[in-house]
Parts: C-alpha cells; sequence; structure tokens
C-alpha cells in the first residue's frame, strides 16, 4: 500500500534522511521533502517531522520550529483530518505548537538517552494501528534524545489519559511497567500520545531507525504503514 | 524605542534538572557555600513602537506565545528605557 508522503525539513533536523530513505526505499513509498520555508504540497496523505535539533534547540527544543511558516499548513492538513507524526523533535515541536498536549523537559537523569527500548501499545484500531498493530503489542525501537521527558500537570495528564490519547508506554521486554524501563523520567511512563481526534501522534523512539533486520528491528515499520494503510481508507 | 527586559524560570514545582546540575557541580568544585541555585533564560528585547501600552501588550504576548512555555515556565518582564 504506497501513500503519499512529506517529510518536513527544518535547520537542524537530521533524521529526515533517514525517514526518506525507510519510507521510500524500504517500504516503497512516495516521499517528498518540504523545506520549512514552504508550504506542504497537495494531495499528501501523510506527514512526518522528523528528528533532529531544529534552529539547534534555541530557546526551547521544537519552539523555534514551531512557529516557522510550514507549520501553518501542517496545521491546516490535520484539522482537515490528514495523519501527522512527529518523531522525537518532531513530537517536542508538536507540543510547543499545541498540536499536541504537555511537553518534554530534559531527562530525569540529565543524560542523553540513546538505547533501544520496548514500548507498548495502548490502543488499538487508531490510524497508527491500522490491523498491523494491537493493544498490549510490544515494539522495540531507539531512542536517542536529551529532553524527553514528557510532562504534563496533573488534571492534564488526567485529561490524556481518560480520553486514550497514550499511544505508547514505556515498559520491560515483557510488555510490563517497571522504573528501570522508563528512560527518561516520563509522566507516565509515556512514550507517545495522539490529539483527541486520533490523527496526530507524537513519539520519542524513532520507527524510521527500526525498518529493516540488519539494523536490529523491523518493528518501526508496522507503524507507517498502519498510517499507509489508514490513509488508503480514507 | 523601546526596550524591555524578560525573565524566564520554570515554575518552583517542576523538575530543574539542570540549576540541579549547576549546583551540584559548583558545590564540587568548592564553592560549598552556595544553597541552591535557580537558572533561568533573559532575553533584552528592543520594539519598534514608541507607544508604550502597545509595547506592553506585545511584551505579555510575546511571553505567552513564543519566549515561555506557559506549561512549566513563569515570566515576569520590565521596561528597562526608552
Amino acid at each position: 500500500m504506497s501513500a503519499k508522503w512529506a517529510v518536513v525539513v527544518f535547520p537542524g533536523s537530521n533524521c529526515e534522511r533517514d525517514c526518506v530513505y525507510a519510507l521510500r526505499s524500504v517500504l516503497g513509498q512516495d516521499v517528498v521533502e518540504v523545506w520549512h520555508r514552504d508550504v506542504l504540497p497537495k494531495d499528501i496523505d501523510c506527514v512526518v517531522l522528523p528528528g533532529g535539533f531544529s534552529y539547534g534547540d534555541y530557546l526551547r527544543t521544537g519552539a523555534l520550529a514551531a512557529i516557522s511558516p510550514v507549520m501553518e499548513s501542517v496545521r491546516r492538513f490535520a484539522d482537515e483530518g490528514g495523519l501527522v507524526i512527529g518523531i522525537c523533535n518532531g513530537f517536542q515541536i508538536l507540543t510547543e505548537c499545541g498540536m499536541l498536549p504537555g511537553t518534554l523537559m530534559r531527562n530525569a537523569q540529565r543524560r542523553f538517552r540513546c538505547a533501544d527500548v520496548h514500548v507498548r501499545v495502548e490502543r488499538s484500531g487508531t490510524a497508527f494501528t491500522a490491523d498491523l498493530l494491537a493493544e498490549g503489542d510490544v515494539l522495540k525501537l531507539p531512542i536517542a534524545h536529551g529532553c524527553g521527558n514528557f510532562f504534563a500537570p496533573p488534571e492534564l495528564l488526567e485529561e490524556i489519559e481518560s480520553a486514550g490519547q497514550v499511544f505508547l508506554r514505556y515498559c520491560d521486554a515483557q510488555g510490563m511497567r517497571a522504573p528501570g524501563a522508563n528512560p527518561n523520567g516520563s509522566c507516565d511512563a509515556i512514550a507517545g500520545i495522539t490529539n483527541a481526534q486520533g490523527n496526530v501522534l507524537g513519539m520519542m523512539p524513532h520507527p524510521e531507525r527500526a525498518c529493516e533486520a540488519i539494523l536490529g528491528g523491523t518493528d518501526g515499520r508496522r507503524i507507517f504503514l498502519s498510517m499507509a494503510l489508514s490513509a488508503a481508507a480514507t | 524605542m523601546i526596550r524591555v527586559h524578560v525573565l524566564v524560570h520554570l515554575k518552583p514545582d517542576i523538575l530543574d534538572a539542570e540549576s540541579q546540575a549547576i549546583a551540584q557541580a559548583v558545590v564540587a568544585a568548592g564553592h560549598d557555600t552556595v544553597a541552591n541555585v535557580r537558572a533561568g533564560r533573559s532575553f533584552h528585547i528592543q520594539f519598534n513602537s514608541k507607544d508604550r501600552a502597545v509595547v506592553e501588550r506585545e511584551a505579555e504576548r510575546l511571553c505567552r506565545e513564543a519566549l515561555a512555555n506557559p506549561l512549566i515556565e513563569t515570566w515576569e518582564w520590565t521596561v528597562e528605557a526608552r
């Protein structure tokens, strides 16, 4: 199933090529790169905000990218129901521009974490699971971040939880919550959330780095292919 | 031209890993009279308007929409010069 993808590139993005490679060369998708000063082309099915250090992480991670020109068209695309995935810095950008709730703070242990982690899928039947993923599935995905500590004040956290917006949670290899399995101190071990409408996902782990067995795993494919399937179904 | 000085800090109940690291490091380096550190960001912003009311309104909006993240940070600003 091939969809048309836009990978947005900000000054300081550094995972856009990994995303383009995984989507185009591994998964056979149609991909264009979109510079942050441009607008999204028409007829796009899915948008990726890739990882990196947009604007050198100046001010706050993702804060300057959130007010860059392209984001207006990304917001419009999402408002019309388009699928958006923000990965790592892309997640930070989505919280900064208010398309996702909460914020990503410096890792509680004050260390940049670069490792494979396990995350549990918390919801079935979303645009990001299609029929390739189900609640309870455990994925092994790499993380690489210094500011991945998801935070929301208690009342907002409760809102996110009760609305079923938590999409991924850090866990051990068996899918169980464990203190050692939370790599950055995130509230409720949250690794990824969606918006209330369920068409915008932000996640700290990198699915684009987990699309080939030779690179350590293929669990990331299932998220991208779910998006392609969901886009085709609409 | 009106100049505004903005200070942004994490709210007191938010984990401030950077300030903790600074405090620990300076104490370890021998500055053992240091009891606590609270780091923040400082901005000196020059506005191209001479209308103080306009500048004050814009300074507040700038803080809320860009310079601070209202979820975790507080801000304060003062008009420092004309």
